[in-house]
Parts: structure tokens; sequence; C-alpha cells
């Protein structure tokens, strides 16, 4: 395991790594000559920066994280089927007048990328995933439903037709759309925004 | 106000970090962030505060050179006079010294910084993204960033002498 991780490196890869400890001490031995060592709150100033930035660089993943909670606007990302598009594209804009964000795969998929990678990107991204029920569930839906579920995503079932609800969905309350059409709208305005 | 911004405090904490800060603002702000929210990578401005520091060096380098050059002259005058102000020739020429001295190891410091600049971008390209998108939280962010601050607080430092 060792000597696997150790044949990863080549030996010119120490030419960046020499020339950062030589560039590191000559800055340290030129701050030296700069800076009074003697005047305690100089160094001190210097060395808690430093301890700072190593701090905030370290924790970069998790202060990414919670900043990005502290934003008000919502991510979506719609789920559908290809034969309810025109239903999903009068969500979209309504959530999007409604100041969400909303990711639809055929604004961003471009030819040549990898669906996988982009889609799971996307669901990483999101607040929550609003998946738009009709009559039929493809695979490429289950897909994404499975992502958002790994993910720990907020799952939102719209049901536009009466189809059957997809069993790794089944469980979660949804907004039903085939009746009462308006106030269906408003409540995934409520719950996503 | 002359105190607060001479003072270590400012110079060698609030300044390098708040333009590491701002320098995340900016990035974070500037970019299309229709489909991505705030991530680590928006983080990630070790290299463009490195490279702001060298050239900032560079400039100041550039304006101590002609202050010592401006020096000398009035030096040159100075002795030319007659009767010559000892006092006052001995006040400017320790000056020129300091001057003097302070650019032959502006001419190292630039160096050094631009050796780490040229050393780190190369481990961030070579070992710092974990994936096509995704940069390490170490090499990729962590190193540069520590780096960029450093390199901060040493202009800062050769610029107050």
């Amino acid at each position: 395991m060792t000597a696997k991780k150790f044949n990863k490196y080549k030996i010119y890869d120490l030419i960046p790594i020499a020339a950062i400890v030589t560039s590191v001490v000559g800055i340290l031995l030129s701050l030296t000559k700069f800076v009074n060592l003697s005047n305690n709150l100089s160094t001190l100033m210097i060395s808690l920066s430093l301890i700072v930035t190593f701090l905030f660089g370290f924790y970069s993943a998790i202060l990414s994280k919670k900043l990005s909670r502290l934003s008000r606007t919502k991510r979506i990302f719609l789920s559908y089927n290809q034969d309810m598009e025109r239903d999903a594209i009068k969500i979209k804009n309504e959530l999007r007048n409604k100041g969400a964000k909303v990711w639809v795969a055929k604004e961003r998929l471009k030819p040549g990328e990898s669906i996988e990678e982009i889609i799971t990107d996307a669901i990483d991204d999101a607040d929550s995933v609003v998946a738009i029920i009709g009559n039929k569930f493809s695979s490429n839906m289950s897909y994404e439903i499975e992502i958002a579920k790994l993910k720990g995503k907020k799952i939102i079932p719209v049901i536009f037709k009466s189809g059957p609800l997809p069993i790794n969905i089944s469980g979660l309350k949804y907004i039903d759309l085939r009746e009462k059409r308006q106030l269906g709208i408003k409540e995934l305005l409520d719950a996503v925004t | 106000m002359i105190e607060f911004l001479t003072n270590p405090i400012f110079k060698y904490a609030i300044l390098p970090i708040s333009t590491a800060i701002l320098g995340i603002a900016v990035k974070f702000v500037s970019r299309n962030d229709q489909y991505a929210k705030f991530k680590k990578e928006d983080m990630a401005v070790g290299l463009e505060l490195g490279l702001s520091a060298c050239l900032m060096f560079i400039v100041l380098t550039t304006d101590k050179a002609k202050k010592l050059i401006d020096t000398n002259k009035i030096l040159s005058d100075m002795l030319n006079a007659s009767p010559i102000d000892g006092i006052m020739a001995s006040k400017i020429q320790s000056q020129a010294q300091l001057l003097s001295s302070n650019i032959a190891s502006s001419g190292w410091l630039t160096f050094f910084l631009f050796l780490g600049l040229a050393g780190i971008s190369t481990l961030v390209r070579k070992y710092g993204w974990q994936s096509e998108t995704e940069m390490s939280t170490l090499i990729g962010v962590t190193i540069p960033l520590i780096f960029g601050i450093l390199a901060i607080i040493s202009v800062m430092a050769g610029v107050s002498q």
C-alpha cells in the first residue's frame, strides 16, 4: 500500500517542493530583517495571521458548507421524465419567478459531457429535489432520486398524473396537482422556497 | 488613523486576512452562481494573493529606488554647497544607506516570492486537484493560502522599512 503510494510520486516532483521550502525559508529570513522580532506584538500578529489562515484553509470544506447554508436563495433540482417536460417547464418558471434557482438537465447538459458526474454535482449543490411524477418513471429519474437520497437531500414528489408512486419515494409526503392545482403549486412553493 | 494603519495589528493581521476574505468574496460574487453554491474552491485565492504581493513589491521597490536617486541628488547638492551642513548631510547619508540596504535585500525577497509562486502553482497543478472540478483541501487550498498571506505580510514588512 505504502509502496504503491510512493510509486505515484516522481523524483522530479521534489523540485517544486524544494522551491517552496527555499522560498518560505527565504521569505522568513527577509521578515526577520524587516521586522523587529523583539517587538512581541509584530511577531504575535504574524503568527496569528498564519494560524488563522491555516485553520481557514484546512476547514475550508466545512466553512464553505456552512456559508452556503446562510444563502437565502434556494436551489432546486428538477427531476422529470421526458413525457412530463411541458409541466416541468411550467413548474420551473413558477419556481424561478419566486426567486429560486432551478437546475434542469436539458438546459445544462452539453454533448460529450459525463451525465452522471454533472447530475451528481447538481444534486449535491441543490437544497431540494422536486420529482415530477407522471404516468411513467424512467431509470434516469430513479438514478437522480437515489443520488438525492444518498446525499441526504429533501425530496418532494409532485404528482401530475395518476401513475403509481415509485417505490423508492413511496414513503414520502407528496404534493398532489391532479385536482387543486393552484393550491398544490402554492404548497410546493412554500415547501421549496 | 495613521497610527492605526501603521500598527502591527493592522499591518500583519487585519490587512492580510481581510485581503484574503475580500478576494474570496469577489471570486464568489463574480462567478455564475445560477447552479452552484459557495464551494471550498472559492477559498483558493492563495495564488492570486501571492501574485499580487509579488507585483506590488516590485512597484514599491522601484518607488524606493526613485527615492534613493532623489536622496543622493539632495546629498550631492548639499556637499557642493558652501558651507556644508555636516549634521544634515550625515542624516541624509544615513537615509540613503538605509534605502540602499533595503533595495539590496528587495532583490532576494522578489526572487523568493517568485520562486514560491512557481513552486506552489506546479504543486497545485500536479497534486491540488481531487477531481476535474474539486480541489484538495491541503495542497489545493491551504498551502497556497498560507503562502499568499506570508507573501503579503513580507511585502508589508518590507514596505514599512
